[in-house]
């Protein structure tokens, strides 16, 4: 076989393939949806910096203060019956639409609080936008249904989930140091005709 | 033959390098997140502690609770069967392994419903499929199984039978015949039969 002799065009057809090659590898491959990772994520779950309480965020209405928009998740419906001043109606499925990412890269310099009728409800779309690498988005604890009532969140849930706080002695319904036991023999007498009942019930009216 | 012993290195290197880029792609099982966001609208990511109850009542094989909650409370408390792998601890490779299988339905549950939740929009995100949130957490579960509300006596015959269903859940779970659990027995019993009856003669 002939010496394979390699002058500077093959040389630029070397370099131009190894750029090309990896190009058609990754290409019609999305690139990272997320730019932040789920690690990066569930620690900023964890740091709870992101949340707002809603006496913060009374306080930011009574003073107006533009720093701030209020993103209201819920159905155009439930905005309609009744919003925090000043906030912006951008339902679920028009989150992550143009004119709501847009908005939140124009106008970076601004704080969003996002919130729902509760916490759960918020805190969905607030970490998915977070993943999304907007860093200017808070979630308010609560939701709306507590900040309508008024009233401040009770001091016991201070830096934690209003919805995660355990409002019972769970232990203390159940015998045996707090187990709850399923009972092998004893219970289906009583058990098994009611559930029964409720099968039948589910295929009824 | 140097020059083709160069070209022949470069290009093993090239191959060498592409293959040391392709697992450089972390998390490429994420989803989209129009899909995350399609998810996040749904309502079927919820279990409720009623069907939750009643799956581990009929000792479903299929149901896998796991308790997002630190190991201080979980070892104080918490639902038959459920394993416990603490929130931060989601993401670890061997508990991301334990929410795998297909086979299994994967519930996870808290205190409420939002820290179970933070578990399930983390894992969704990485694409595992099968898994739920038990909406409401414990304190639901006390408020309904171990705590029921009598239905007022307007309610549907169904509400009725609901609240039959978790009142003998409840003694279920609290372990069948003690005495305390036979004083609330009696009332229980009694109350809502009566309910049902007229319901029922005045209804269909």
């Amino acid at each position: 076989m002939a010496k394979i002799h390699l002058n500077s065009n093959h040389w630029a057809a070397i370099l131009l393939l190894m750029l090309v090659i990896p190009g058609f590898l990754f290409s019609g491959r999305p690139m990272r949806y997320y730019p932040v990772s789920a690690g990066e994520m569930l620690q900023e779950v964890l740091d709870m910096k992101d949340v707002i309480t809603p006496g913060q965020v009374r306080e930011i209405v009574r003073k107006g203060d533009p720093g701030y928009v209020l993103l209201d998740v819920r159905t155009p419906e439930d905005y309609i019956v009744g919003h925090i001043r000043g906030a912006v109606n951008v339902p679920m499925h028009d989150l992550l639409g143009k004119e709501n990412l847009s908005r939140l890269k124009e106008e970076a310099g601004k704080t969003f609080i996002i919130y729902s009728d509760d916490e759960v409800n918020g805190c969905g779309p607030w970490m998915l936008l977070r993943q999304l690498g907007y860093e200017n988005v808070k979630v308010m604890l609560g939701g709306y249904d507590f900040y309508v009532t008024g009233k401040p969140l009770p001091s016991e849930v201070e830096g934690k989930c209003y919805d995660e706080h355990p409002r019972y002695d769970y232990a203390k319904f159940f015998k045996q140091g707090g187990q709850m036991n399923l009972p092998e023999k004893k219970a289906p007498k009583i058990v098994v005709p009611r559930r029964k009942k409720k099968v039948v019930a589910s295929g009824g009216c | 033959m140097q020059k083709g012993t160069i070209f022949l290195t470069v290009v093993a290197l090239g191959i060498g390098l592409l293959v040391w880029l392709l697992p450089e792609r972390p998390e490429s099982s994420d989803i989209p997140p129009q899909k995350l966001l399609q998810d996040l609208g749904r309502e079927t990511r919820f279990f409720s502690t009623d069907e939750v109850a009643s799956l581990l009542i009929d000792r479903d094989p299929s149901l896998h609770l796991i308790d997002v909650r630190d190991s201080v409370s979980y070892s104080k408390f918490h639902l038959p069967g459920a394993v416990n792998i603490p929130l931060a601890h989601i993401l670890d490779p061997e508990n991301l392994d334990l929410i795998s299988g297909d086979e299994q339905t994967h519930v996870f549950y808290s205190n409420g419903t939002i820290r179970a939740n933070q578990a399930w929009v983390l894992t969704r995100r990485l694409g595992y499929s099968n898994t739920y949130v038990m909406k409401g957490g414990l304190n639901r579960w006390i408020e309904t199984i171990m705590n029921p509300p009598l239905p007022p006596s307007t309610a549907s015959s169904e509400a009725f039978e609901l609240y039959d269903f978790r009142v003998a859940a409840g003694q279920y779970f609290r372990g069948g015949t003690t005495t305390t659990a036979k004083k609330t027995k009696t009332p229980l019993k009694v109350v809502p039969r009566r309910k049902k009856k007229v319901v029922a003669s005045g209804g269909c």
